[in-house]
């Protein structure tokens, strides 16, 4: 059974920016640009500030995604999978766990030194049940995204997926996320192909590097 | 009291609140500042680190870590006292 999706929302953050749907959503201010990006988003999910940063930005890059969309009003909790890659796994916060340990080992790091926890938080935080999944690889590999997450629909493991690339390290973050869905009333939105997903991601990034000042937010 | 608030919004990053916020007696878990059994982890090494006190028995943290108030009172009741 092949059946047929449609990319209804994309969401870059890197250098500061907030890419949505590949245009300038926000540019982010502060020392802590994921955190000022938290503020102004009016998030107001406390949990957040004791995340790693990988999490952050999956939370954030997602809530920019969903912008306010209720996906379990269209699909069962159990349908709506999560499926990201990254190339530093949770090195980032690997790193800031075997600090602590010199002193007293931080449970609180610990629970951060995996990186599909950033799926939990996601699904945590919206209330998702389907399939997750994480791959690493050196670069975003939206090919092999695309085969895996079409298995999924097509064996009817999930409806909805949120899909893509999140990646942390040291002072450089990067996400590319994506909804796939599968209900009805979305024909106008581009079909799910690796070539509409290659094209979305290079719209996206070309916003990130003209720098343009101009959002929507 | 208030260096402790203080000492416990540091270590669980409960960057929204400020020490008025926390009452004396307020419960810490679930009803209260809803922290969660990460936190409760968090706490002992807050006690570990600060005041170089060690929870004798596990089964003892959800009377000590129920306030700030049976926190602090744990920690003047286990402070060494110098010789």
């Amino acid at each position: 059974m092949n059946r047929k999706a449609h990319i209804t929302a994309g969401c870059m953050i890197m250098d500061n920016m907030i890419i949505k749907d590949a245009k300038p959503f926000m540019v982010m201010d502060g020392d802590d640009t994921l955190t000022a990006g938290y503020k102004a988003l009016e998030l107001n999910y406390p949990k957040f500030y004791k995340m790693d940063r990988l999490s952050k930005l999956a939370i954030l890059s997602t809530e920019v995604l969903l912008g306010g969309c209720a996906l379990k009003d269209y699909y069962a909790d159990e349908k709506i999978g999560v499926t990201l890659s990254n190339a530093n796994a949770s090195l980032d916060a690997d790193e800031r766990y075997w600090q602590s340990v010199e002193k007293i080992a931080s449970p609180a790091l610990f629970v951060y030194t995996l990186p599909n926890i950033m799926a939990g938080e996601i699904c945590i935080r919206h209330g998702f049940k389907g399939e997750n999944a994480h791959f690493v690889f050196e670069q975003p590999d939206h090919a092999f995204l695309h085969e895996y997450v079409t298995l999924l629909l097509n064996r009817e493991a999930v409806d909805a997926a949120i899909c893509g690339w999140i990646d942390v390290c040291q002072d450089h973050y990067e996400a590319f996320i994506y909804l796939i869905e599968t209900r009805q009333g979305i024909e106008q939105y581009p079909v799910y192909t690796k070539e509409n997903i290659q094209h979305l991601y290079e719209l996206s990034y070309g916003k990130i590097n003209g720098r343009s000042e101009a959002t929507d937010h | 009291m208030a260096d402790l608030k203080q000492q416990i919004i540091d270590q669980l990053n409960l960057q929204d609140l400020t020490p008025a916020d926390i009452g004396d007696d307020q419960p810490l878990f679930v009803e209260g500042l809803g922290l969660d059994s990460i936190d409760a982890l968090e706490l002992i090494v807050l006690l570990q680190q600060h005041y170089n006190i060690k929870l004798s028995s596990a089964d003892d943290g959800p009377k000590v870590f129920r306030s700030v108030r049976t926190i602090a009172e744990y920690i003047t009741a286990h402070q060494q006292t110098p010789a």
